[in-house]
């Protein structure tokens, strides 16, 4: 490793909390990604449609979280609260130790609160203008999962959302970065919520040919890198991590779970919706990011990656990767378990990242058989957790309009 | 005939403590706005009934909004 933190305070993760279709707890979820063990399943919400089956989160009970405060509450706000709440109470700040006005919320989100939008405009169609409900908007705006963490635990620094579609988790990481390296904060919580397994999306990306169409055994459809796979599974949930300066998390003496040692991004300018043939510009954040970390190619054992089951991203993806990396480097995908938590997703995947450097297991990529003949040589983990030191990390995260963001984590 | 049915929804939904007189205004109650807007809706949708935004104000008390939805034909619901 080539002298990380010399230029910039070091940044640690010392809370972490996931309500995931893997598990509403961080440690179900992580039991749940170190078995492999897929959640893809029949979705009620959207019989009768092209695709039938999602990732949903279960075990989560808004009317029990937040009482009558959930009908104002859109579930992409519901997750991103609950995860805050729990990933604040894992850091365990020392009563009082956090100046309210000096700590952040910056969530990423794709779609934000897209059900509420759905469920408004039908009411508006089938009823009229009279049963529309008058906290749509508040409800329903993009932002307010970030407003609502800010209102719920009483913070008073920067709230925002960020918006790169499927990389928003990791943009959301990498803001936050910057917010701690510049002193303007000292505290973030940072993340992805996601809540868009919803009649319209879903049909919308199936209309795109973007999700796998397997209706009939939905455990088999998210299976990263695969030869057989077809397309995504939607996904939703949330992560919340609560990222502070090294220092601050060992005076209370909280022994953090990894290190955030940089962030790279990147625009491929190139179509609407397909990666650079090439991922040359994802190589480009994934560079960056090494060169903001201070660690060099060789450093890296384990890429957690976008991969999200497509035809075409994962085969980009593992070129990039093996460019990058040859077969050097551990390669997984915890979408296989998760689905495409789209804005979310990031965030998961950091979070699964910083376990992983934890406890030195590495989760399989779920449902991976075989790689696909268009799959470059790379070292895909399958089958069973590798139990492996995993002293620097990167994880990828490529969104819909050429969002390239990538994070490296490391050893705390 | 619709304090208590308010009286209720007052307390269990939109959090007013302690006791819920007819006479009270939503100001008095520390209703606001947003919780006034939505309040409306909720008992246009619950009780089928229009209840005209000038007729539900911070100024109007529980009384007189149950009074208006009994005069306009309102049903408790079951």
């Amino acid at each position: 490793m080539t002298g990380h933190g010399f230029r910039h305070p070091d940044v640690v993760i010392s809370g972490i909390s996931m309500v995931t279709p893997a598990g509403a707890d961080t440690a179900t979820a992580w039991e749940t990604a170190r078995a492999g063990r897929p959640t893809a399943a029949a979705d009620p919400r959207l019989s009768g449609l092209g695709v039938t089956f999602s990732c949903t989160v279960t075990g989560f009970e808004p009317q029990e979280v937040f009482g009558s405060d959930s009908r104002r509450m859109d579930p992409f706000a519901q997750f991103a609260v609950a995860a805050a709440r729990a990933a604040v109470a894992d850091a365990a700040p020392a009563d009082g130790s956090w100046d309210p006005a000096r700590v952040g919320v910056v969530l990423g989100t794709a779609v934000g609160g897209q059900g509420t939008w759905e469920e408004q405009g039908q009411r508006l169609r089938d009823k009229g203008p009279r049963t529309v409900n008058p906290l749509t908007v508040p409800k329903a705006i993009g932002n307010i999962a970030a407003g609502s963490v800010a209102m719920d635990l009483g913070l008073h620094g920067p709230s925002l959302t960020l918006s790169t579609a499927c990389a928003a988790g990791t943009t959301a990481l990498g803001f936050a970065l910057d917010l701690l390296r510049s002193g303007r904060c000292d505290v973030v919580l940072a993340g992805g919520t996601e809540a868009a397994v919803t009649p319209l999306v879903t049909t919308a990306f199936d209309r795109l040919k973007a999700l796998s169409r397997r209706c009939e055994d939905p455990s088999a459809a998210s299976r990263p890198f695969d030869e057989h796979r077809d397309g995504f599974v939607v996904g939703e949930g949330a992560a919340v991590l609560v990222l502070e300066r090294a220092e601050s998390a060992e005076a209370r003496g909280r022994r953090p779970y990894a290190r955030l040692l940089g962030y790279g991004a990147s625009s491929d300018a190139h179509h609407l919706t397909s990666p650079d043939p090439d991922g040359r510009y994802a190589e480009l954040a994934l560079r960056q990011a090494l060169q903001d970390a201070g660690v060099a190619a060789s450093d890296v054992s384990l890429v957690n990656a976008h991969a999200t089951s497509t035809p075409q991203g994962d085969a980009v993806e593992a070129r990039m990767i093996e460019r990058v990396f040859g077969r050097g480097v551990a390669v997984t995908s915890t979408k296989g378990v998760t689905g495409h938590m789209l804005g979310a997703a990031g965030a998961v995947e950091a979070a699964f990242t910083a376990l992983s450097i934890r406890d030195s297991v590495i989760p399989p990529t779920a449902n991976f058989r075989a790689p696909g003949a268009d799959i470059a040589d790379i070292d895909i983990v399958h089958s069973v957790p590798r139990h492996a030191a995993v002293p620097v990390a990167v994880s990828n995260s490529f969104g819909f309009g050429g969002h390239n963001a990538v994070v490296v984590l490391g050893w705390a | 005939m619709f304090v208590d049915y308010l009286s209720h929804i007052l307390g269990a939904v939109y959090k007013v403590s302690g006791d819920i007189q007819p006479t009270r205004s939503f100001k008095e109650l520390e209703v606001d706005s947003l919780s006034l807007a939505e309040l409306g809706a909720q008992l246009e949708d619950e009780l089928g009934v229009t209840i005209e935004e000038e007729n539900l104000s911070a100024n109007t008390t529980v009384g007189e909004l149950s009074e208006l939805l009994e005069a306009s034909g309102a049903v408790l619901p079951a």
